[in-house]
């Protein structure tokens, strides 16, 4: 019953196409990608990083910090301080990988990460997450999983997460599933800017009812639109009657108009001037029935003019970026039986 | 006006909320929506909540829907204990954690299983079939299996040593069913919570802040926010009755050391006490079926046998 985050097949991501094996090499999230669109609005708390030239390891002597140095930590795999939780590091340790895109052909220096993130971007909240955490410049190492391939079903993966469902995000010995909850966790280590997870209480609220009521209403209509329309049929070679369809786009229908109305109403963002979490969730699921083929913005103006605000608050190559693959779901090839086979139950179980 | 929740406790999500505020000492209006009644699909109701629904919220010209997002802001708002929703990074993502899954995995279950168990069959006089029943008790059994081992494990609340908000959102969903096998252990921890609900050492500051603006109200024991500073002696596992369903009246055990553990029972067992199964019952003198008035509204096969589950 647990949705995972839905299982479209896709090609394998050309950066990360890592088979899922924790004892791999993790694989940086910087690696070669293009700067993201300056943020509109606050800066992230921490400046961009510069990649620096290769240089020697980096000094067991711990650095000043402005905060608790207790907080510091020598990581023995990575070879490097991780970044202290109370403030900004000091400009000599910013050679790390970082979520923000950073260039990593010129550096020698090892990824001091603690925090891992398996993620798909197949799925609706692995692209919220994705997003947040670049977006904001959060330090991660990508892990992969490949939902198509079944990889979240697998032994290693349930040591990660044993509900079998990403995303998945591990810091340390920490492990957090659901992506409300890590991007909520993210947005408090992290202490990314108000406007995401506003301290106002009623503004915090607003995201909060969002959030909450978007699990069973949005996030089912835009999972079930494209499982309908592209995965069954396509991928598991699966036929879907005519009816069925019908009465999931108009579900679907149904919940656009419910966040047209009570949601984003005559706001920039659902809840207010600024984008919030809670316009990331909502655009990654609606990016899925648009992979699907389903025109739902060319008929509804205001939910489109909203959709252009949040990729522009976002920035466009970003969102471009963690859309690639979802946007090319009709172009799936089917299924091998045997996946078929390992998939279709939980993918059942989902459906219900 | 001050602040007002709108409530049926029939449902699962209106008990969380109820419970809550009346143990943080929240001063509200309660404002019955009677479901069976079909209040909640009223114009007036409507003005309240557009998506008709319950708990619904209204704090001056503030409406809030979503019982997690009113649970989250009366407890920031009246400045809860740190237990309910901890400050601390790693506990309070625990509870965000259980907060998001049970959407679409207990609360989904526990509502399938009501209505094809009872619903259906007992008030609408619909059959259904012995394997979508089936089916839909295997996904219970195997959400509650998920409760145990995923989040409950070996702790004594879902989120750690402290009961918090939810704690309080599982077991309102449990109690619309059965008490199942799993977790019995806990059940009776969240009727008769140590001091603030914390079975770990008393600590002094367990609030926040400073006193509640006025006092509580909105029931008999209106009672202030649990206080700290009281040792658990032990006693919490060692009650009789556990969780009442569909009896009146507080369950026996008497936890006389901590005044504070009696602001849960009183309002945690009229809260339970409003489940399904009290519904299905015989008038006493006659053994009639008592046909409740939504189901007036929905067949014209009066009066329905009544066949309790």
């Amino acid at each position: 019953m647990g949705m995972i985050g839905d299982s479209p097949g896709c090609q394998p991501l050309k950066r990360e196409a890592i088979i899922l094996n924790p004892m791999s090499q993790p694989q940086s999230t910087g690696t070669g990608r293009p700067q993201p669109d300056p943020p509109r609005g606050d800066p992230p708390i921490a400046p961009p990083l510069v990649g620096p030239e290769p240089q020697a390891p980096a000094s067991r002597t711990r650095p000043p910090c402005p905060g608790d140095a207790s907080r510091w930590t020598w990581n023995d795999h990575q070879g490097a301080w991780p970044r202290c939780r109370t403030g900004p590091r000091p400009a000599a340790l910013r050679a790390v990988s970082r979520g923000s895109g950073s260039p990593v052909g010129s550096r020698a220096a090892p990824a001091a990460m603690g925090l891992e993130l398996y993620l798909d971007l197949l799925s609706q909240p692995c692209r919220a997450v994705y997003i947040f955490a670049k977006k904001n410049g959060v330090p991660f190492e990508l892990r992969t999983v490949e939902l198509l391939k079944g990889q979240h079903l697998s032994d290693d993966f349930a040591q990660v997460n044993p509900l079998k469902k990403v995303p998945a995000l591990k810091d340390g010995d920490f492990t957090l599933t659901e992506s409300v909850a890590i991007l909520l966790y993210l947005t408090r280590k992290f202490k990314v800017p108000d406007h995401w997870y506003p301290q106002e209480l009623q503004a915090r609220a607003r995201v909060d009812e969002y959030l909450a009521w978007q699990h069973t209403t949005l996030r089912k209509n835009c999972l079930r639109t494209l499982w309908h329309k592209i995965m069954f049929p396509v991928f598991l070679g699966e036929p879907v009657s005519p009816e069925t369809l019908a009465a999931t786009l108009a579900e679907l229908d149904a919940t656009l108009q419910i966040l047209e109305d009570n949601f984003l109403q005559n706001k920039a963002f659902l809840v207010g001037p600024h984008i919030s979490l809670a316009d990331l969730v909502a655009v990654t699921e609606l990016m899925h029935p648009v992979g699907a083929g389903c025109q739902i913005f060319e008929s509804r103006p205001k939910l489109a003019a909203w959709r252009q605000r949040v990729e522009a608050a976002v920035g466009s190559l970003l969102f471009q970026e963690a859309h690639e693959v979802i946007l090319k779901a009709s172009d799936l090839p089917p299924a091998d039986p045997s996946v078929k086979q390992k998939l279709m139950p939980r993918v059942l179980a989902m459906m219900q | 006006m001050g602040l007002e929740l709108y409530l049926d406790l029939l449902s699962q999500p209106c008990r969380a909320v109820y419970i809550f505020a009346k143990k943080i000492g929240v001063p509200f209006e309660l404002r019955t929506v009677e479901l069976l009644k079909g209040q909640h699909c009223s114009d007036d109701f409507a003005q309240v909540n557009p998506l008709r629904k319950v708990p619904t919220l209204k704090d001056g010209d503030f409406t809030l829907a979503e019982s997690v997002a009113i649970l989250l802001y009366l407890s920031r708002k009246y400045e809860a204990p740190d237990h309910w929703y901890p400050q601390d990074l790693q506990a309070c993502a625990r509870v965000d954690e259980y907060l998001a899954w049970q959407h679409t995995a207990l609360r989904s279950c526990c509502s399938l299983v009501m209505w094809q168990k009872m619903m259906l069959p007992v008030f609408l006089g619909e059959w259904v079939p012995p394997e979508t029943l089936a089916s839909t008790l295997a996904e219970l059994d195997r959400c509650v299996q998920l409760l145990e081992d995923k989040f409950l494990k070996d702790d004594d609340f879902l989120a750690g040593p402290c009961i918090s908000v939810a704690d309080l959102v599982a077991i309102t969903e449990l109690m619309h069913l059965p008490l199942p096998t799993a977790g019995r252990s806990w059940l009776p921890r969240l009727q008769n919570p140590p001091q603030a609900g914390c079975l770990a050492p008393a600590r002094g500051g367990g609030r926040r802040g400073g006193p509640l603006p006025g006092g509580p109200r909105g029931g008999p024991e209106g009672q202030g926010p649990a206080a700290s500073g009281y040792r658990h002696e032990g006693q919490a596992e060692a009650l009789g009755a556990g969780f009442v369903v569909g009896r009146r009246g507080g369950p026996a055990a008497d936890d006389g050391d901590c005044c504070q553990n009696k602001g849960m029972e009183l309002p945690l067992s009229l809260a339970l006490s409003k489940t399904p199964r009290s519904l299905c019952s015989r008038d006493p003198s006659t053994h009639q079926a008592r046909v409740p008035p939504f189901v007036c509204l929905l067949t014209p096969r009066l009066p329905l046998p009544l066949q309790l589950a």
